[in-house]
């Protein structure tokens, strides 16, 4: 019945759109029950998330230094699943900005 | 005892489902509105895909018998694979400055990802931890 319930919700998450947001919905709703672990995924990614949708609310260019920011998440992520698609330890990731 | 968790727990997903968007909040990134910030959430959209694949690639290799959840080779290189491509494309998406071809090859990149963690091996894993919880509540 859980598993019903779950693939309700994926299917919901999808319905909301085609945009890249629900994209990242739906794979919170799919990948993300690999291992049911999305209080990690909000305690990690979802501030980056919100810091995202704070520049994109503002409508306004990142500054330099957000744009690094946002680079040096992406390269820790995939040096990460590299890493440990390798067989090899975790890579620490960026804490998310502060403002 | 175990009624009532499983009854709260099915409760807590269907006030889930009914408000989506509050559940969901966290892991929803806005439409871009300039070529800057498409590029910053192309970045953001694929550490949040990312995650997950590390999810996955994080688990313990499969051995015989096999202790699930765990990951096998061959699914573990799939993953990675379109874990680097993923990753590619949102660098060119970040770096093309709101092209939209190359906003749109990124988001296919991303599907590719989640069609994968939809793929039966990987499915299969999510059933098995599924009926594990479910066991153990």
């Amino acid at each position: 019945m859980i598993q019903v319930l779950l693939a309700l919700i994926a299917s919901l998450a999808g319905s909301i759109g085609g945009q890249t947001g629900a994209l990242v919905t739906q794979l919170v709703n799919t990948i993300g029950t690999v291992t049911l672990d999305k209080a990690a995924f909000d305690a990690t990614i979802g501030p980056w998330i919100a810091w995202a949708n704070g520049i994109v609310d503002a409508n306004r260019e990142p500054t330099p230094e957000e744009h690094a920011a946002a680079n040096a998440l992406a390269d820790a992520i995939h040096a990460n699943n590299q890493s440990l698609g390798s067989g090899g330890p975790p890579v620490p990731l960026p804490a998310p900005p502060t403002s | 005892m175990k009624a009532r968790i499983t009854g709260a727990l099915v409760a807590l997903i269907v006030l889930c489902a009914f408000a989506l968007g509050g559940c969901a909040t966290s892991g929803t990134l806005h439409k871009p509105t300039t070529a800057g910030n498409a590029g910053t959430s192309a970045l953001v959209a694929y550490a949040a895909g990312g995650f997950f694949a590390g999810q996955y690639l994080g688990l313990d290799p499969c051995a015989t018998p096999p202790v699930y959840p765990c990951k096998t080779k061959a699914v573990n290189d799939q993953v990675l694979h379109a874990d680097k491509v993923a990753y590619a494309a949102a660098k060119a998406a970040d770096a093309a400055a709101g092209d939209a071809a190359a906003k749109a090859k990124a988001d296919d990149a991303l599907k590719a990802l989640k069609k994968l963690g939809e793929s039966p091996p990987v499915k299969s894993q999510v059933d098995l931890i599924n009926a594990k919880n479910g066991e153990s509540q």
